[in-house]
């Protein structure tokens, strides 16, 4: 029996559904989104319904903040999950090498490319398609109308086929899936402001239309929809265009990037950085070198030594680069700020950096640590390096031995950062003596040097010994560093979660010890401690005690946390190493 | 002491027996070629025994340590050449032969000495500087064998090494192999390239669908399948009843119409081969040609085979 697909001469689409289809993650991540979808939904109708009986809760049409909450959380799926769905969809066929046997066939870029969304969308459209009885529930509630419920299927269709359309463009350009991940998520935040602004001229418009005053007549209310329609096709039209443009690029560079050898970007980039540097050294000293890097080879610590000298971040030479790349824009937000004279610097721009270079740090540490194993695998070169005498401990702490460089060199522009926000707080802001008048003040900088102590020390090697720990159990890099970047979220989100949980259900007060340490445990309280006193602060805020009472008990319950997350994390690869990668370890007696 | 022993090895992955009790006992400066189609459970075994696969029943044992209780000791005393080539790339040759050099713990002062002799005995030593990924296929497949030797393994554990080489690359490397069973290394070599195992071995062992289907020296091994003998006949005149009546010849235990020929099996000592040809004769064939076969390794290898897998 033929499958319906080859009869509709589609049979991309049927291959990546059947392969879609036998993946057992397609089931989980459907049954883990319709928990948070449902969670999400039940939540609110509990905090709606506020005790009361159901007619009451119907008579009050109370349905537009769970139909919010559904359109958000939809939102962020497709934001989320979507890019990780479609970002391999060309570049598992290139990894497999099985792209140049696609493009032999009668089958067109073109139609290769669709048939790639296409499945994708499915896909999509089968989480999507969960919330279906959710809306009838909401409308049930009432509050919404029915134009509303339909213009949020529709604008949530578009943006899946947008986000579907750049991952797919950015799946065609690249070599690797984790690439291609990397990029959809740098590149969907330009696009999706662009169409936004398109919409945004459009939308007040829509909103007139969907909102008019008075009561309306039959006739009235016939055009009204009529209008609405007519304006949610024209707000498609940027959307329609980002995605044709995707596509046609995606078509375009299938063929060109098809048999791209696989490259090193962070290499490449260092070695750009290096010839830069040599230049700037040769026509401003004539080539005077103050450090000569010797490299004696690889002496002791073999596969420390390739990790380190072999692959970026080696040298002393790329090591003091790197960190001007990393302090010059941050001595220019610096500069910033003090020229700036701004009031307060947790807004300004030093602020943004320290928000920005934690996520990139994250990411850079994750994708490091699983490049570490998946280099091996794909090179087909674990073997050889399992057999040789060495034990799981050696080879695992040589193999990081790269990542630990890396997080020495990412802890420098984060003290640099707090030393000056700290300080700039301190003397400039509000005019003090260190440790003078105010003590809280004082205490303030106290806290958020311990805490960012805390925070280098313990939370780059939770994220390394995590991302190591997928990295040895699941398939593929882009797996792990899914798994990984989801982890971490989830535990820095978890203890605030647990908070609202019990909030939501309890009639314990926001101010109660127990809740400030269960936030406390979340590295979020921590990396924006001074902030969050800072804005206890304000005027009319009631939670300054708050905030400065659990500061001690907090930070050492935060670092007890996550220091045993990361002991423990070390301790289950040292041990789970060799099981993990299939290697005899010595067991109990010889039989 | 055998260098390499194993007794009833059993490996699964999962529901699938990969191997089926196997026993192997190799005594030390053999070299022994593992027959077997693809999936029979040639690199599970060579897995094993280079401490890759540590789910296992049976014994396995290398120079006498337990492979199960000692791995650590193991991979002291082996050499293992995967069916890849397992090099990386980014390196000089030089750069990873010390890199290996330094995983082995070789001392610091006889490293340069070791690498130069593995290089000149595997005839790299003008590619000393080249980066590895500039080497050709047989270059690196010889890389790989100068990497094993570095610290000079009793037993070499070599999986399909001479896959996807040129012939040249097979001789060289065929050479190479010689050379090293003269220096009296235990070898435990797969391979598809059967005449090339054949001059090489001293023993053989043909395994399919995990099961060892015989073993023994190549002479032992002839002439077990000897027995099974077989002609080749044409005739100017064939008829059905002429294939009739040889399947009814008391001895014959099977006829194949051919195309161009008739084939007869049958078992030796059950009937000789000129009373087949008077057989033929008196049924009124006239016989273009007779040709009784003597088996090559190709053929026996086919013989006890069927391609299954495990």
């Amino acid at each position: 029996m033929s499958a319906p697909g080859w009869s509709f001469g589609l049979p991309l689409l049927t291959k990546d559904l059947i392969e879609q289809a036998a993946h057992r993650r397609t089931y989980i991540l459907r049954v883990v989104y319709a928990a948070v979808l449902y969670g999400a939904a039940l939540w609110i109708y509990v905090d709606i319904s506020g005790g009361g009986s159901q007619a009451e809760v119907l008579s009050r049409g109370q349905g537009r903040e769970m139909f919010l909450t559904l359109v958000a959380v939809q939102l962020w799926a497709v934001i989320i999950l979507l890019p990780a769905i479609s970002s391999g969809a060309i570049t598992s066929e290139k990894e497999r090498d099985t792209l140049g046997l696609l493009l032999l066939t009668q089958l067109s870029p073109t139609t290769i490319i669709l048939e790639k969304l296409i499945s994708r969308m499915v896909t999509m459209g089968t989480y999507q398609l969960l919330s279906l009885p959710l809306f009838a529930v909401v409308y049930g509630l009432g509050g919404v109308e029915l134009f509303e419920i339909l213009a949020a299927i529709w604008y949530l269709a578009w943006w899946s086929l947008v986000i579907g359309a750049i991952s797919i463009g950015c799946s065609a350009w690249h070599r690797t899936t984790a690439g291609a991940f990397i990029s959809a998520y740098a590149v969907m935040p330009l696009v999706v402001c662009f169409a936004m602004s398109c919409q945004s001229v459009l939308s007040p418009a829509v909103a007139e239309i969907w909102r008019p005053s008075g009561e309306m007549s039959a006739l009235q209310y016939f055009v009204a929809s009529l209008g609405t329609i007519v304006l949610l096709l024209a707000m498609s039209v940027p959307m329609l265009l980002v995605t044709w443009f995707v596509v046609a690029f995606a078509q375009m560079h299938l063929l060109q990037r098809a048999f791209v050898p696989p490259r090193n970007l962070l290499l490449e980039f260092f070695k750009g950085l290096d010839k830069f540097f040599e230049d700037l050294n040769n026509q401003t000293t004539s080539g005077i070198l103050l450090v000569r890097d010797i490299d004696t080879g690889p002496m002791f610590d073999p596969i420390a030594w390739r990790e380190t000298r072999k692959r970026s971040l080696g040298t002393v030479r790329y090591l003091f680069r790197l960190l001007i790349v990393l302090e010059v824009p941050l001595a220019i937000a610096i500069s910033w700020t003090v020229t700036d004279h701004q009031s307060s610097s947790f807004d300004g721009p030093t602020t943004f950096f320290l928000c920005l270079l934690w996520p990139i740090s994250v990411l850079a540490i994750v994708v490091h640590t699983t490049n570490v194993i998946f280099a091996e695998r794909s090179r087909q070169t674990l073997d050889v390096l399992l057999v040789a005498p060495l034990t799981a401990r050696e080879l695992v702490t040589q193999k990081l031995a790269g990542v630990r460089r890396l997080i020495a060199v990412l802890s420098v522009p984060f003290l640099t950062l707090v030393i000056f926000q700290a300080t700039w707080t301190l003397y400039v802001v509000r005019g003090l003596g260190l440790f003078g008048r105010g003590s809280d003040n004082g205490s303030v900088f106290v806290h958020e040097i311990l805490g960012m102590v805390l925070a280098l020390i313990a939370y780059p090697r939770v994220v390394q010994w995590l991302s190591f720990h997928f990295a040895l159990r699941v398939r593929n890099q882009t797996q792990a560093v899914l798994w990984s970047l989801v982890t971490i979220i989830g535990l820095c989100g978890f203890p605030i979660l647990v908070v609202e949980l019990v909030r939501a259900i309890s009639s314990i007060s926001p101010h109660d010890p127990a809740v400030n340490w269960i936030l406390w445990l979340s590295p979020i309280r921590v990396l924006f401690h001074r902030m969050i006193v800072e804005a206890s602060q304000w005027p009319g805020s009631t939670a300054d005690q708050v905030v400065q009472d659990y500061w001690f008990v907090g930070l050492t319950l935060n670092a007890i946390t996550w220091v045993g997350i990361w002991l423990l994390l070390r301790l289950r690869a040292m041990r789970d190493f060799s099981s993990l990668m299939g290697r005899a370890e010595p067991s109990g007696a010889e039989q | 002491m055998l260098a390499v022993d194993v007794r009833d090895l059993r490996v699964k992955y999962g529901r699938l027996e990969a191997v089926k009790g196997i026993t192997l006992e190799i005594p030390p400066g053999e070299v022994f070629g593992f027959i077997g189609p693809n999936g029979a459970g040639k690199s599970s075994t060579i897995r094993v025994l280079a401490t890759l696969q540590p789910k296992f029943e049976g014994r396995a044992r290398i120079m006498g340590l337990d492979i199960r209780s000692k791995p650590h000791l193991v991979r002291e005393k082996i050499g293992y050449v995967p069916d890849f080539f397992g090099v990386y790339e980014d390196l000089t040759a030089r750069e990873y032969l010390h890199f290996f050099a330094a995983a082995y713990r070789l001392p610091v002062s006889k490293r340069k000495g070791v690498v130069d002799d593995v290089l000149q005995l595997t005839d790299l030593t003008n590619k000393i500087d080249s980066p590895v990924d500039s080497l050709s296929r047989g270059m690196k497949q010889r890389l790989s064998l100068a990497r094993v030797l570095l610290h000079d393994p009793a037993v070499l554990l070599l999986d399909e090494p001479a896959s996807g080489l040129d012939p040249r690359a097979r001789i060289e490397m065929r050479e190479l192999l010689k050379a090293l069973k003269e220096m009296g290394k235990t070898i435990l070599i797969s391979s598809h390239i059967l005449h090339e195992l054949a001059q090489l071995c001293t023993r053989i062992g043909i395994i399919e669908a995990g099961r060892m289907v015989t073993q023994g020296s190549v002479a032992e091994i002839y002439r077990e399948l000897g027995v099974l003998k077989i002609v080749h006949v044409q005739v100017a005149n064939q008829t059905p009843e002429l294939i009739a009546s040889l399947k009814g010849l008391a001895g014959i235990t099977q006829v194949e119409d051919q195309a161009d020929r008739i084939s007869i099996r049958f078992e030796e000592g059950s009937i000789e081969v000129e009373d087949i040809h008077d057989f033929i004769h008196n049924q009124g064939a006239r016989i273009r040609m007779f040709q009784p076969e003597v088996m090559d390794m190709e053929t026996a290898f086919m013989k006890l085979t069927e391609g299954q897998t495990a």
